[in-house]
């Protein structure tokens, strides 16, 4: 009973300081959004896109730095916008394909960045930005009042857009070729699909930090794939695992003192071997 | 596959019941007894030492009561939010009392002939760390000088500014420095 009560003061201490409900907020949408595109790039083989677009952005936070700017998304997320079209448009025809062009810029772009950061220094703690950036460590219990007013922004953008062009997502993941040839502008939900990714990835490298956003983007997909077989009913599943891991590892790691971007990622494997324990159960029944 | 995964999980299982269904020792049960006879007889020594414990428990919950803030009782996760939280929102924080546990360091400004004095608080991986700059409020306490670098210590007092060539600073106006 003590230990419950000094359990419950400690929570109330550490939830009167406003960066935490910030932390939540931030963190429970990002989860979202990512769980809601997270399907569509896996089903379309496209699960390293956050990797390599997250590797982008690092590299263009060192060009931001390097240019002395405060605001460091008017550089990053035009950058990672067109990194995404370029990734996501070129399909079938493309002479380097998904998994290789990907591997190409992820590396290209995380050596340049390091690079630049090495010789054009912008904080004397470079191995401290490098390890946040990449690991997301405390980045989320960080965030400001405008941080938090933009994540929401951009993330009622990307759920509006995911609602309103459902059913065209839905088709250019599963059939492409017959969507063109059903005379629908395929490239034009390929490019909102690029561009919504793009921005999920820059705000998820605050949660979780560039080398976890994969994981961020594929695990609740997956985990839902394991028990259910409609796309509107993974996609649900997904949005709830997302969600309910994020806030549990957001949780944990303020009560616990565990880094942020991990213990979320963490969160997501159990859900996952649990979800693939439930699928083993089920098939064994049938 | 399937097979395989359930009878790994079958084994596991009988192992777990297994050890549970072990009986005690004799050491064991000797212990046990000892353990009970205790508690029989010391019914009023068990009740002020629960309500130490219980003290222990809140102190370790709250930390000091005469602190606003005491980070030596918060993970490394939340100091460093918090003293980053400081940072950016100092305004928030002037007035509130604070104790904070971290590493001795100074740094000199030749320009001016100032030096500054510093308790450094890594984060949990010890690749990113916030510095508080604090002064000893304490004339006597001043001067007898301040620690060697690096060592741990842990100030406690209240947050505050100056303006220095026009512009803020926040420190510490430290009460009390303590060489952990």
């Amino acid at each position: 009973m003590k230990m419950s009560n000094d359990f419950i003061s400690k929570l109330q201490i550490y939830f009167s300081y406003p960066f935490v409900w910030y932390a939540l907020i931030v963190g429970l949408l990002i989860a979202l959004c990512s769980s809601l595109l997270g399907v569509t790039l896996v089903l379309k083989r496209f699960s390293y896109i956050g990797d390599g677009l997250s590797h982008v952005a690092f590299g263009a936070m060192a060009v931001a730095g390097i240019a002395g700017l405060t605001n460091d998304m008017y550089v990053v997320l035009p950058i990672t916008v067109i990194s995404a079209v370029l990734l996501l448009r070129t399909g079938q025809d493309a002479k380097i394909n998904g998994d290789a062009a990907i591997a190409m810029i992820s590396v290209g772009a995380l050596a340049i960045g390091y690079l630049l950061m090495n010789l054009f220094p912008s904080s004397a703690n470079i191995s401290g930005d490098v390890c946040t950036t990449l690991f997301g460590s405390t980045s989320i219990l960080t965030l400001k009042e405008t941080d938090v007013i933009v994540c929401i922004i951009m993330s009622v953008i990307v759920i509006t857009a995911f609602l309103l062009f459902y059913h065209k997502i839905f088709a250019v993941t599963f059939d492409e070729s017959f969507m063109k040839a059903a005379g629908v502008k395929a490239d034009v939900y390929n490019l909102i699909i690029a561009v919504i990714t793009a921005i999920i990835i820059v705000l998820a490298m605050n949660l979780v930090g560039s080398l976890l956003i994969s994981a961020l983007v594929i695990f609740p997909a997956l985990s839902a794939m394991r028990v259910f077989r409609s796309f509107r009913s993974v996609v649900i599943c997904s949005a709830c695992v997302s969600v309910f891991c994020a806030g549990a590892g957001i949780f944990i790691s303020i009560m616990c003192g565990t880094p942020v971007g991990s213990t979320i990622v963490v969160g997501d494997i159990a859900v996952f071997l649990v979800f693939w324990l439930a699928s083993f159960v089920r098939k064994g029944r049938t | 596959m399937k097979k395989k995964v359930l009878s790994v999980l079958f084994t596991l299982t009988l192992f777990m019941l297994g050890s549970c269904s072990q009986k005690p020792s004799d050491s064991a049960n000797a212990l046990i007894d000892a353990i009970v006879s205790e508690a029989a007889s010391t019914d009023t020594v068990k009740t002020t030492s629960e309500a130490v414990s219980a003290e222990a428990l809140t102190a370790q919950a709250h930390g000091d009561p005469s602190v606003d803030i005491d980070l030596t009782v918060m993970n490394s996760t939340m100091i460093y939010s918090i003293i980053y939280d400081m940072m950016i929102n100092a305004e928030d924080y002037c007035g509130k009392s604070l104790m904070v546990d971290g590493y001795f360091d100074t740094m000199v400004n030749e320009a001016l002939g100032a030096s500054y004095y510093f308790v450094v608080i890594p984060d949990a991986t010890a690749c990113c760390v916030q510095g508080l700059e604090f002064i000893l409020g304490d004339p006597e306490k001043a001067a007898e000088g301040y620690p060697e670098t690096g060592k741990d210590i842990r100030v406690k007092g209240v947050f505050d500014s100056y303006v220095e060539e026009g512009q803020n600073y926040y420190y510490i106006k430290a009460d009390e420095l303590t060489l952990l």
